[in-house]
């Protein structure tokens, strides 16, 4: 799975289950929690979305705001976490 | 007695017991009492003495404990500031409250031009990260202030229905009367370990580190970060063998749902809770769980009050639905519940819930003086029983977002202001850690209504995080009811309508 592949999955999430479909404005480089667009509850999904569309568990000790800035640094998380040896 | 001698006292009795426990580390009582009399004599240089107000616009960190002592033992007040929140509602309040010095970190990197912006513009105390050597030349206290316990020791900004932030003032008595009554409640001792979860700039902060303090325990800081992963909260409890925890209830549901809390071996001794409903569903599987071992209990104030009621969660009757009691007075404070013919409500009534007492505010900044005048919450209340409440409604508008408590007029003076809006109106979908912030809009004449990234980012610049709007509905006029008032029940229905056809 490539870079491309995995922000356009991360943005469908984003438009469809958190925007309401109105994805104007939304890039790779959108601050994703300083706009508030990713809050405590919307990570619960954003993580269970992850874990069902990558197979990829997110460490709980990568649950950090630095990871989650934007849709480029999850994108470079999943794919960290995608080469990581764990339960997948 | 002043809120500055809980950390004196313990540091006289127990140097070498740990205060803090930081992001950078643990300080001593020994280490904290020297760090905040080094920067006690900083802030009196800088010309700050009793009755001054000084702004901490720090990150959440032992640092940010110590320039709170300092502040208190040059006899003035502090006034924590969101460092989450944009520049611009922070100078706001900044300016508001005419602080004489702002404390900000070492590594703060707001540009030196704009906060020398204006001539009125106070100046900057840097504080590093590390506390100063426990050894070394000793520290020349600066002379001992008096304080009357009617002065205030700090002031805590909340959302006003204006648009603008108000600051809610705490005198040294109000805020000793309710330490007071939470260190004894709790039974707090040396050996307690307390969370410190919610930021300085909210009222729940205050139990965590002054009835740790008045106790000589140690308060353990949780990291910002940690708010997004539940399970580390619960790693957290773990690792740091707390004793005691406070927060908002959606946080407990969160670490309930997403963290395993119920699968702690050796949980808090102590939960307490406050800010909003706890959902009796959760509620009971927390009773159920943690009730034979640890104590529940259900606090209630508005940061006017500190808190002003409680309810010991010693037994849910499984018949009940509905949320467990906010309780009865305590701190001293008188509460009775007003019905709408303005007398007092009787069993089985409801009616506002006004508070008089030792733990009530001294007044808003810049407004009248409390005096001895009831508080009235704005929050409707059944007497379940006499001296007993339980929590209905809110009167006013005011809403509870992600725990945080706000005015749709604040947010929406901040929408007004974006030059593409002629009208809007918020209002909130869902209940507890579910709810959302709605936004809906009115386009100004030939404009289109922004997208809904345009408007958080627009809020973003203006707003404290919690109050960013989650979801846009433009419509071609609001709703008004027969008094020419926006409708927003109707506003509230046309969601539930909306959830009922299966949007989202």
């Amino acid at each position: 799975m490539d870079d491309t592949e995995i922000e356009g999955a991360l943005r469908g999430f984003i438009v469809e289950t958190i925007l309401e479909g109105d994805d104007a404005g939304l890039d790779a480089s959108t601050p994703l929690l300083e706009w508030g667009v990713i809050d405590s509850l919307a990570m619960v999904s954003l993580l269970d979305f992850i874990h069902r569309r990558f197979a990829v568990r997110i460490p709980d000790a990568e649950v950090l705001p630095r990871n989650f800035q934007t849709i480029s640094a999850i994108g470079r998380l999943v794919k960290r976490a995608a080469q990581e040896p764990g339960d997948g | 007695m002043s809120v500055a001698s809980l950390v004196m006292g313990a540091a006289r009795r127990t140097p070498e017991a740990i205060a803090v426990v930081g992001p950078e580390g643990a300080i001593t009582y020994g280490q904290l009492d020297r760090w905040a009399a080094a920067l006690a004599v900083e802030l009196a240089e800088l010309g700050v003495g009793p009755g001054d107000r000084v702004a901490l616009w720090q990150a959440k960190s032992a640092a940010a404990v110590a320039a709170m002592q300092a502040v208190l033992r040059c006899g003035a007040c502090y006034v924590p500031i969101d460092p989450a929140s944009p520049r611009s509602r922070a100078r706001r309040i900044i300016a508001d409250c005419s602080a004489r010095v702002v404390v900000v970190d070492h590594d703060d990197d707001e540009p030196a031009g704009e906060s020398r912006g204006g001539s009125g513009d106070p100046p900057r105390l840097r504080v590093g990260s590390e506390a100063p050597a426990s050894s070394g030349a000793p520290i020349e206290p600066p002379a001992l202030v008096t304080v009357d316990p009617e002065q205030l020791a700090y002031i805590l900004y909340t959302s006003g229905s204006t648009g603008a932030p108000k600051g809610v003032c705490i005198s040294h008595r109000a805020a000793l009367a309710f330490v007071r009554w939470a260190h004894d409640t709790l039974g707090a001792r040396p050996d307690d370990r307390f969370a410190s979860h919610a930021p300085f700039h909210f009222d729940l902060s205050v139990l965590d580190l002054y009835a740790a303090f008045m106790a000589g325990a140690r308060v353990c800081l949780v990291p910002e970060g940690l708010a997004y992963a539940p399970a580390r909260l619960v790693e957290f409890i773990r690792e740091h063998e707390i004793s005691v925890w406070y927060s908002v209830p959606s946080v407990l549901m969160l670490m309930m749902e997403h963290g395993e809390l119920l699968g702690l071996q050796r949980p808090p001794r102590a939960l307490l809770f406050a800010g909003e409903v706890f959902p009796i569903k959760h509620l009971r599987a927390l009773w159920e769980r943690f009730g034979a071992t640890c104590r529940l209990l259900n606090l209630y104030g508005p940061t006017e009050t500190n808190v002003c009621t409680a309810h010991e969660v010693t037994h849910i009757e499984p018949e009940r639905t509905t949320p467990v009691p906010i309780g009865e007075g305590c701190g001293g404070d008188e509460v009775w519940a007003v019905t709408a013919e303005g007398r007092r409500a009787e069993v089985g009534e409801t009616g506002e819930l006004w508070v008089r007492g030792p733990t009530v505010m001294s007044g808003y900044w810049g407004g009248p003086p409390q005096g001895e005048r009831p508080y009235a919450t704005g929050d409707v209340v059944r007497v379940a029983s006499a001296g007993v409440f339980e929590y209905v409604a809110r009167r006013d508008h005011m809403l509870k977002v992600r725990g945080v408590r706000m005015e749709p007029g604040e947010i929406e003076a901040a929408l007004l202001e974006h030059p593409a809006l002629h009208q809007a109106a918020v209002v909130v979908s869902g209940e507890g850690p579910s709810a959302r912030l709605v936004a809906f809009v009115v386009a100004a004449e030939g404009a289109a209504a922004p997208s809904v990234l345009a408007l958080k980012r627009h809020c973003a610049q203006r707003l404290p995080r919690a109050m960013i709007i989650d979801q846009l509905r433009p419509l071609a006029q609001l709703p008004v009811n027969a008094n020419g008032k926006v409708d927003r029940r109707a506003l509230v229905e046309r969601l539930g309508e909306e959830r009922s056809h299966g949007r989202h």
